[in-house]
């Protein structure tokens, strides 16, 4: 598994494609005590000028903490996460998860990666991004 | 530009929010895991936090049923709708199963700015995790768009 991550600057993470649909949105709403129904409710988010329900964000930042977790496995140490969301991901679309390893710091016990990563459209533009820092643990070495 | 930010408003920067106390329980996190689509390997997730605490917020107030989400605690703004634009999460401990974490909030910003249909608020809340022991876990800083 080691040599399959991507330690380096210009390495790219194996992307996912991620859809959200009602009831997994429903989900959220009774795991998450957010029941905002843009994010559910097709005829509210019509009202407010949309074409349909909106995922919540909160997914969105979990899509991409599972992008990291599941490139660099259970030992490694997630030390920072910032997204940006630029455009709502409307339920049932599908969005592609994906990163690229920007920057690579040698650190005593561990690699310090810095990850750029994206959800991006079927048109390819990015609907939210995000930075993320995060520890593999090297044993001294890449 | 009309004038969103008033000086009254700007006195609130700063201002803290009633801290919460809340468990992490094994039910809620595979309920977590579950709604996010991944099998639950023992651990936390980090996203999971930004809900912890959630069931002892408020009431949904306004007429599209608000977040019951802890980071959005109720502003006095002029403004009749909210958006998450932005996220910023600094990770310490790893929280556990069984832990039980004060949360501790503050309006740490808070900007005009000019909007495509005209001024808009920006917010940004601050939430300190912490254990009862004084541990840091994690902070978390949401940035959301009033219009």
């Amino acid at each position: 598994m080691t040599a399959a991550r991507p330690l380096h600057p210009g390495a790219t993470l194996p992307g996912v494609t991620r859809r959200c649909d009602l009831l997994q949105a429903v989900r959220l709403a009774g795991a998450t005590e957010n029941y905002h129904r843009l994010h559910f409710d097709h005829a509210h988010a019509r009202a407010l000028g949309l074409p349909r329900a909106v995922v919540d964000p909160a997914l969105l930042l979990a899509w991409f903490e599972a992008l990291v977790a599941d490139t660099y496995g259970p030992t490694a140490r997630l030390r920072q996460l910032q997204a940006r969301f630029h455009r709502p991901v409307l339920l049932d679309e599908a969005v592609r998860c994906e990163g690229t390893v920007e920057q690579a710091v040698q650190l005593a016990d561990s690699l310090r990666l810095t990850l750029r990563l994206s959800l991006r459209d079927a048109a390819g533009r990015a609907r939210a991004e995000a930075t993320a820092a995060v520890e593999v643990p090297t044993g001294g070495g890449v | 530009m009309a004038q969103l930010l008033t000086y009254e408003l700007a006195t609130l920067v700063g201002r803290t929010f009633p801290p919460l106390r809340a468990t992490i329980s094994e039910e809620a996190v595979r309920r977590y895991c579950r709604a996010i689509g991944r099998p639950w390997d023992g651990t936390v997730p980090w996203s999971f936090l930004a809900h912890l605490g959630a069931d002892q917020a408020a009431e949904p107030l306004g007429p599209e049923g608000l977040s019951g989400r802890p980071q959005l605690h109720p502003l006095p703004l002029p403004t009749a709708r909210r958006m998450v634009t932005a996220v910023a999460w600094e990770l310490g401990r790893r929280p556990q199963v069984g832990d039980t974490l004060l949360l501790e909030a503050r309006l740490a910003a808070l900007e005009q700015r000019e909007g495509r249909r005209g001024p808009i608020l920006l917010s940004v809340v601050e939430i300190t995790y912490t254990t009862l022991q004084g541990e840091w876990v994690a902070t978390q800083r949401s940035t959301c768009e009033h219009r």
